[in-house]
């Protein structure tokens, strides 16, 4: 009875750790700002936001680093 | 009887607990090359925009700036140790070397659908030979008021080639914004697009063109509001992954790729008459060393 309840708790803390393990992996594919999308009124700020996510700074430069310490 | 039922019991859990553990795993250990190359964060976000017409364009034009930016630095560098009787030879190479790299970034396609690859690749090389030319200047142990001497000079270099390189950026950026916002115009409905006609030419900056905007959008429904922000939503979402997924395929056949760059630069500089003497043969060696590392590496694989 014992080794039953040894085994059904090692099944669990299995099914628990693959589920941590695959919620992990999906965590990393969503886009840090996923969870705007649970609300359900946007305001035109947000909207401005998510179309800064595509624009580019007239400024911006590509940095490869210092020649120099 | 009952402890060989429970050998068999843990035999199994073990079992299932190795093959979750390498169904979670998959993806980095399939491939082991993969794990190599590190694609850095800010790289990573640069490629986001390379899908969208101007994007990559204005990559390649800032890959270029900064290398141009490199090349006339450690020319000035090369100018002012030569005259103190540093022996610069191994910074010769390194500079040679970005100077082919300029050339393979201007005459690389925009247009290619493998333009992340390109752009990962040539970003890549600009970032270690910046690092070599770094650590060898390190390396030759000069003077600390030297080394201010330097810095100094180079602080706040500019030339008209640089100049005229940032107003091409500028152009292209605002391009590739343009377009952006006019998408965002046909979400909201506005026909009349000559206000970003007047971003694009310099006449309002972005911030008074998404001030307009926000004016109108503000006038629209709460309904039509949310349509237009899970579209845009849903476009980035889909930009991103598209990204991820093309910095990924990139990583594949980097090493491959490498070689085949460093072959192409050998040959070049074998049949250059611009580089010095010595400064060549050096060349030939680094390229040489390298291959031959990397062909070992691959062999290992």
């Amino acid at each position: 009875m014992n080794n039953k309840w040894v085994i059904i708790l090692l099944v669990a803390v299995i099914l628990v750790v693959s589920f941590v393990m695959l919620f992990t992996k999906v965590v990393q594919i969503i886009p840090e700002k996923s969870e705007g999308s649970s609300s359900s009124d946007h305001s035109t700020d947000e909207i401005l936001d998510e179309i800064d996510q595509n624009l580019i700074d007239e400024s911006e430069e590509i940095s490869i680093g210092e020649i120099i310490y | 009887m009952k402890m060989k039922k429970i050998v068999n019991t843990w035999i199994i859990v073990m079992l299932v607990l190795a093959s979750l553990v390498s169904i979670t795993s998959a993806d980095d250990t399939s491939e082991p090359e993969q794990t190599e190359v590190v694609v850095d964060e800010d790289t990573l976000n640069e490629t986001r925009i390379i899908d969208y017409q101007y994007g990559a364009i204005v990559r390649l034009l800032q890959l270029e700036k900064a290398i141009l930016k490199g090349i006339v630095k450690g020319e000035m560098i090369l100018s002012i140790l030569k005259n103190k009787g540093v022996n610069t030879t191994e910074l010769e190479c390194i500079v040679s070397e970005m100077k082919i790299l300029l050339d393979e970034v201007r005459s690389s396609d925009v247009n290619s659908t493998n333009a992340t690859q390109i752009f990962v690749d040539l970003k890549h090389d600009a970032i270690l030979l910046v690092k070599n030319f770094r650590d060898t200047l390190h390396d030759l142990l000069i003077s600390n008021e030297i080394l201010d001497e330097l810095k100094e000079r180079i602080r706040d270099v500019n030339t008209t080639e640089m100049h005229n390189l940032t107003f091409r950026i500028r152009h292209r950026i605002r391009l590739y914004n343009r377009n952006q916002m006019y998408r965002l115009c046909q979400m909201i409905g506005l026909n009349d697009t000559g206000i970003i006609d007047s971003y694009l030419n310099g006449n309002i900056t972005m911030k008074e063109l998404k001030s307009h905007l926000s004016r109108i959008m503000n006038q629209l429904t709460k309904e039509k509001r949310n349509m237009i922000f899970y579209e845009i939503k849903e476009g980035n979402i889909k930009s991103h992954i598209r990204s991820m997924q093309s910095v990924e395929d990139a990583k594949k056949t980097f090493n491959e790729r490498r070689q085949h760059r460093l072959n192409n630069r050998l040959r070049l500089i074998e049949s250059s008459t611009d580089i010095e003497g010595n400064v060549k043969t050096r060349l030939q060696e680094r390229f040489k060393g390298e291959m031959e590392e990397k062909g070992k590496g691959g062999k290992g694989k």
